[in-house]
């Protein structure tokens, strides 16, 4: 394309994706509890050391705005598929309603399925948990799975740069384990 | 040219593309609403304001004279604004009646008329020379100068045409038939604009500039690659409550380079529109809506109608109408209108509250559990709320116990996913198919006052079902807003969220616009998105009247009740009159009739012996 990369993010309602982008563009958490219906923002990045611009949409996960997102569908690269391990009404609703979605509408798209808010698992019991979220990212053919936590800025950059080496290498899928939560800072 | 080259077999395959394209248009659009043209509208328009003498005389062919206007606006006793409303849509229909006779030279345009235009506009100064084929010309313009100029007289203020900037300037020549000012407007538009070019149309109370909500972005600075954070479009000052003031003109968006297009925002926009809501209705001594008799309502419904059209047409603003479609989904409970419900509900009464019962248990389970995090935003469980709707769906009328023992074990989350849905799928939506426009359109009223005043007016008109589901859902979400500690739901959350159930999207972009084949233009999106943020912006407002959208405004009560007592003196001098004329006719029977009323009002009787048999 035209040298832009286009990352949308989708997900439930209440997932936490206004809270991951605006995590990683201004690098702080963002405690505001506002629904989302079609956003999206520039940034400029660099890659091998040429500047490339970056697009990145915020949509609604509300189906009342299925319309308005789906228009955002036809001129992604890389779609960042959100559910949170505190909810698993959301993790379900990945299988059944958004990697079918995203396969009806664009089929062959790359997903990076996102796990946010993990630093609720330390505080609620039932969350859903890494293996579990491994065995969908197989099960929808997701091209990576990352657990990130936006209220502790953990793993939301490596979300987008995932996304980012998916989008400039349609062909190379990146093997390598995700980095774990247990391992990062505490 | 271009059809000569055309072999047998591309024009097959035209065909049948064109075929194709019909079905699945007919599939998409299965709800897709006849559009009237501006006469049936100011027909109707009369029609509805109780003036149905008016539209009567249209359809016989005669012209309708002011003396039986002012006569017919004395009788319903109307304001000075309300009856300019009155007179402008009788000149419409007068206008078109006179076009009808003489459709010749009115309809069609010259070619040298065209070449005329053509010289005028591009060079401005050049004189034109006077050949006689000009100069037959002269008395159609004189003709079209008066009738424009009778117009402007008597109607309200004149439409705003050189706003666009770019009319030919000899633009007086240009008859009212001639569909040239839809040529000034950009094709993007919503079906709209056709029937102002048609045949016969008075352009009044129009704006072009309102129709194309086009967002117009404030770049943070001139290099395209900076990073362009919402926080600097949020933190500049926005005070002014005009809705139009973001909104830059369709041309500025054809000018831009499709990389600037790429930042689309709604809540950019829906930012923007956040204007300070401080006016309200003042509540004393007004009358509820559900306090008023079907007798009274009879009275205020024609002033009602003539009221809100008088406002829009005092900003201008153009309202399409549709009609209700009259298909039918067949279902049970989802799919189908609310009046239906209502009458589904009739043999087994339990109020007369005139909520379907479907809404009212929903809504009932929804209010136990208002406190519950994240009510309407997060979703239900996509598998589970299939189940429930299914359930509802089969069940409701056959086994309520259970239908409601499901619904109290349902979580709060399905539960809204339900409502949500029936509200969706609803074939007539909650504001009806003849309203919808006019709600729409109230974002187009600059004055907040005026916007308020007319939402107002709008939420009276609705049917009686229509009215109280409307109300009891607004009492809903006024209670979610009110529990905002627990449920962390403010008012532009609920908004945003409700609005689509309000204002279905289907309804919003007209037929061909969605075509999955051709790669969508951002223009579209534009669309589509500003659209969202005016629908989110209207509902923000009715959140925030809430209760008061039900009080009659005391100046239409106060004709109401005039009117109506009118009506009853009238009544009653007819069957007086009616009496005599018996007598007249029939002696014998009269005889009769006499004797019954000598018994009955001895009065009456007195006077009709005095008059000479």
């Amino acid at each position: 394309m035209d040298g832009i990369i286009r990352i949308t993010v989708v997900g439930d309602g209440n997932t936490g994706k206004t809270c991951m982008l605006y995590a990683y563009k201004d690098k702080k958490y963002n405690d505001h509890h506002s629904s989302t219906v079609f956003d999206s923002y520039s940034m400029s990045i660099e890659i091998d050391g040429k500047p490339r611009r970056m697009i990145l949409t915020d949509t609604a996960g509300q189906e009342e705005y299925d319309r308005i997102r789906i228009l955002a569908y036809k001129e992604c690269d890389v779609f960042v598929l959100c559910y949170s391990v505190d909810c698993r009404i959301s993790f379900l609703n990945v299988r059944n309603k958004w990697a079918r979605e995203l396969m009806k509408i664009k089929p062959n798209c790359r997903i990076i399925l996102a796990a946010t808010k993990s630093d609720l698992r330390k505080i609620y019991n039932g969350c859903v948990s890494t293996s579990e979220g491994l065995r969908l990212k197989k099960e929808i053919r997701a091209n990576d799975f990352v657990e990130c936590s936006s209220k502790l800025l953990l793993n939301v950059d490596i979300v987008f740069q995932k996304a980012v080496i998916a989008a400039i290498h349609p062909h190379f899928v990146k093997k390598t384990k995700p980095k774990k939560e247990e391992c990062a800072i505490l | 040219m271009d059809a000569m080259e055309v072999s047998p077999r591309d024009s097959l395959k035209l065909y049948f593309s064109e075929v194709k394209d019909s079905n699945e248009a007919n599939l998409d659009y299965d709800e897709e609403h006849v559009l009237l043209d501006e006469v049936e509208l100011a027909a109707d328009f009369l029609q509805k304001a109780g003036l149905s003498d008016l539209p009567k005389l249209y359809h016989q062919g005669k012209e309708i004279s002011d003396s039986i206007v002012n006569d017919s606006i004395r009788q319903i006793h109307l304001t000075e604004k309300q009856a300019q409303t009155v007179r402008s849509r009788v000149r419409t229909l007068n206008k078109t009646l006179r076009n009808h006779r003489q459709p010749r030279r009115k309809q069609r345009q010259d070619i040298r008329d065209v070449t005329w235009n053509l010289e005028t506009s591009s060079t401005g100064s050049r004189s034109r020379s006077a050949t006689p084929d000009s100069l037959d010309f002269t008395p159609v313009i004189n003709e079209d100068l008066t009738t424009s100029d009778e117009d402007q007289q008597l109607s309200l203020p004149s439409f705003p045409l050189d706003s666009t900037g770019n009319l030919p300037k000899g633009k007086l020549k240009w008859t009212s038939s001639e569909p040239i000012p839809s040529k000034v407007l950009s094709r993007q538009d919503r079906g709209d604009v056709a029937h102002l070019g048609s045949d016969n149309v008075v352009l009044k109370g129009y704006h072009p500039l309102n129709e194309y909500p086009t967002l117009k972005r404030e770049r943070s600075g001139s290099d395209p690659s900076t990073d362009v954070h919402l926080k600097a479009i949020s933190t500049q000052p926005f005070i002014s409550s005009d809705f139009h003031g973001i909104f830059g003109n369709a041309s500025n968006l054809d000018g831009t380079s499709s990389m600037e297009n790429d930042i689309l925002s709604f809540e950019g926009l829906a930012r923007r529109n956040e204007a300070p809501v401080n006016c309200t209705l003042q509540l004393e001594n007004l009358v509820n809506i559900d306090s008023l008799t079907d007798g009274e309502y009879q009275y205020l419904k024609p002033l009602l109608w003539v009221e809100v059209t008088a406002i829009f047409d005092q900003h201008k603003i153009a309202v399409v109408k549709r009609k209700a479609s009259s298909k039918h989904k067949r279902g049970n409970v989802f799919g189908v209108n609310l009046s239906t419900l209502v009458m589904r509900d009739m043999p087994i009464p339990t109020d007369n509250s005139m909520v379907p019962q479907v809404y009212q248990s929903v809504i009932r389970q929804l209010n136990d559990r208002i406190k519950e995090d994240g009510i309407l935003r997060i979703a239900g469980q996509k598998h589970k709320l299939e189940v429930l709707c299914h359930e509802v769906e089969m069940k409701f009328y056959n086994n309520r116990r259970h239908v409601e023992t499901v619904l109290t074990e349902a979580s709060v989350h399905d539960l809204t996913g339900v409502l949500k849905k029936l509200l969706r799928e609803l074939p007539d939506p909650v504001f009806t198919m003849e309203l919808f426009d006019m709600f729409y359109k109230c974002h187009s009223i600059p004055d907040l006052m005026d916007k308020i005043r007319a939402l107002n007016i709008l939420v009276l008109m609705l049917p009686v079902e229509h009215r109280n589901t409307f109300r009891i859902l607004l009492q809903f979400f006024v209670n979610v807003i009110k529990n905002e500690k627990y449920n962390r739901m403010n008012l532009h959350n609920v908004a945003m969220i409700s609005a689509p159930s309000f204002f279905p999207l289907r309804f919003l972009t007209p037929k061909g616009n969605r075509d999955d084949k051709q790669p969508l233009s951002r223009d579209q999106i534009l669309k589509e998105v500003s659209d969202a943020a005016v629908c989110c912006g209207i509902m923000e407002l009715i959140l925030h009247t809430g209760d008061a959208l039900w009080m009659i405004p005391a100046e239409l009560a106060n004709q109401a009740q005039e009117s109506q007592k009118r009506a009853q003196d009238r009544k009653e001098s007819g069957k007086e009159k009616k009496a005599v004329r018996v007598k007249y006719s029939c002696p014998s029977w009269c005889c009769v009739m006499l004797g019954v009323l000598r018994r009955n009002c001895k009065g009456v009787v007195h006077s009709m012996n005095q008059v000479p048999c």
